[in-house]
């Protein structure tokens, strides 16, 4: 976007006049002005219509025997209807409030949700049940396309998300055998999460929400595999082993179905993102064959197990070499959101293995010490480097 | 399309998903046999959603070997009818189990989700019963006599309909 050290620039080098370039100015400035203002608006229409959807919920929780069953369903249900309705009003109708119109669409979407928990809940029915999570994001999916809605496509990513640990942990056990195939699980569901992301920008219009879809699946990806450079999820540890044959045989058939599938449908999105995507970028084929193999090698893991600490060795290798590739692609794409991904999690996992290698090797005060002074040394290295790539990144933009 | 008409659809939508929510509940609740079952509590709390209490029955727990079956019949995540012996009290006990569903006799659709020896635990998805806050103790101290009045429809979904005290 144009700045006012690019006008100065120009007048500097006589491309434009001083009158043009005092012009040019003054509509920065006014254009500066209006996007601030648009995203105070932007903000308050959310936070007001988050309050409003807490309000109707508290109301009918807190006069749960005053109230009947129908009159419940009818205050809950028809305030989703009426958000939903007013949201389309002012934003598509009327048009003069598009923005406070999208948060109400988005208000309609969590009240629809609370409706189904509402409507479960006068029935009884179980409270585990991860159906519930599953109704409520089959009813807000369509409205992702049809009012192009980044807040929805969010919302949507989160509700598969949970959706898949309410189907795992559906019995209400927390074994060991389940916690420990959480984080090859949720790499197949980001993975997935992904590749579909990736699909969205096939349709030019959709590439706002194929950005959303995609950076949810690589965040969840990401968590999976840092918890995966961890002995306990990856390695022979204490008194349970994840390498053992007979973990696999405890699970539901559902559950390695649902890895399997997930899977294939990822395997094959990331095929045809890395061979049809329009944008035929040298970017886009590193990145869709960095997810497969970061898929690929997690599911020999998963079917293939060792009794050693070998796969927590190699997982570690990949998540910095992943890493490290964030902060690369986030230079070589402008996008400054990515390049802070990949500082953040450095940080993160230096952290944790701070913790995880010297906790019990070191005397407690200069553990303390020595981390203290890492983490401050650290912290202005990488404030350092993140403010060189977001000088470097506003730079090439301009 | 234009914008009216994908707004109207999606409201539609709505509705049927809230409206086929709601009817294929009250289906239950309004044609199914009324029957009362013995509880055996375990623990309230649903954090998100108020108080509820956790409920597990007398035929939670099956003895398949009572029933001349074994429980390496079944499988974990089976789906099951119990077929169940209603008395005059309307009170059901177990008098059978199976992996269709009878022509005849009121049967419970449960999945199972337990198997220990010939024991095996199945869950019926009326393991929950949602209370006014703070009254989910109180119930649980007195659940020594209590039964689960439940609606099951001929497909053998059931539906909680009140607690009964005997």
């Amino acid at each position: 976007m144009t700045n006012e050290t690019q006008i100065n620039e120009w007048l500097e080098s006589k491309t434009i006049t001083k009158a043009q370039a005092q012009k040019m100015i003054a509509d920065v400035n006014e254009r500066g002005k209006e996007e601030k203002s648009s995203k105070l608006i932007t903000a308050i229409s959310i936070i007001g219509v988050i309050l409003l959807g807490i309000g109707t919920i508290l109301f009918v929780a807190s006069n749960w025997d005053q109230i009947s069953n129908i009159t419940k369903v009818i205050i809950l249900v028809g305030s989703t209807f009426a958000a939903y309705y007013t949201g389309y009003l002012l934003k598509y109708q009327k048009g003069q409030s598009p923005k406070v119109g999208a948060a109400l669409i988005f208000l309609g979407t969590l009240l629809f949700g609370a409706s189904i928990f509402l409507i479960a809940q006068i029935y009884n029915i179980n409270a585990n049940s991860h159906s519930l999570i599953l109704i409520w994001l089959i009813g807000i999916l369509p409205l992702v396309y049809a009012f192009n809605s980044q807040p929805i496509a969010l919302l949507s990513s989160l509700l598969f998300l949970t959706w898949i640990g309410f189907f795992i942990f559906r019995n209400g056990r927390f074994s060991e055998h389940i916690i420990a195939i959480l984080p090859t699980i949720y790499i197949s569901a980001g993975t997935l999460l992904f590749s579909i992301g990736g699909i969205h920008y096939f349709k030019p219009e959709l590439s706002k929400i194929a950005r959303i879809i995609r950076i949810i699946g690589i965040k969840a990806a990401m968590i999976s595999l840092f918890l995966l450079t961890f002995n306990f999820f990856s390695g022979y540890g204490g008194n349970y082993w994840f390498s053992s044959p007979r973990v696999i045989a405890n699970l539901s058939s559902q559950t390695v179905t649902g890895i399997v599938l997930f899977s294939a449908i990822s395997i094959i999105g990331l095929f045809v993102n890395m061979f049809f995507n329009p944008a035929k970028s040298k970017i886009n084929t590193i990145e869709n064959g960095t997810a497969l193999g970061v898929l690929g090698f997690t599911l020999i893991f998963f079917f293939f197990p060792v009794a050693s600490t070998l796969y927590t060795v190699l997982f570690n290798l990949i998540f910095v070499g992943l890493v490290l590739f964030l902060i690369y692609v986030g230079y070589e794409k402008y996008d400054q959101k990515m390049a802070n991904m990949g500082i953040y999690w450095i940080s993160i996992f230096v952290f944790a293995k701070y913790i995880d290698f010297f906790w019990g090797l070191m005397d407690r005060s200069i553990f303390f010490l020595v981390g203290g002074i890492i983490l401050v040394l650290g912290g202005l290295a990488m404030e350092r480097k993140r403010r060189q790539i977001k000088a470097d990144l506003t730079k090439i933009n301009n | 399309m234009n914008k009216n008409r994908i707004f109207i659809i999606i409201g539609i939508f709505w509705i049927a998903i809230i409206g086929g929510f709601i009817a294929y509940k009250e289906f239950t609740l309004q044609t199914g046999q009324e029957v009362l079952l013995k509880t055996r509590p375990v623990d309230p709390r649903d954090f998100f959603r108020g108080d509820y209490v956790i409920l597990q029955y007398e035929i939670s727990t099956i003895d398949t070997e009572s029933l001349s079956l074994k429980g390496s019949d079944f499988n974990k995540e089976d789906k099951v009818y119990v077929t169940l012996d209603i008395d005059e009290n309307k009170i059901g006990t177990i008098s059978d189990i199976g992996k269709e569903i009878p022509s005849e006799g009121t049967s419970i659709e449960g999945t199972v989700r337990n198997i220990r020896g010939d024991n095996i635990n199945v869950e019926y998805g009326i393991e929950s019963y949602f209370v006014a806050e703070n009254t989910g103790q109180e119930i649980e101290n007195n659940l020594n006599n209590i039964y689960v009045e439940v609606a099951i429809d001929k497909f053998g979904n059931a539906v909680i309909k009140s607690l009964v005290s005997k």
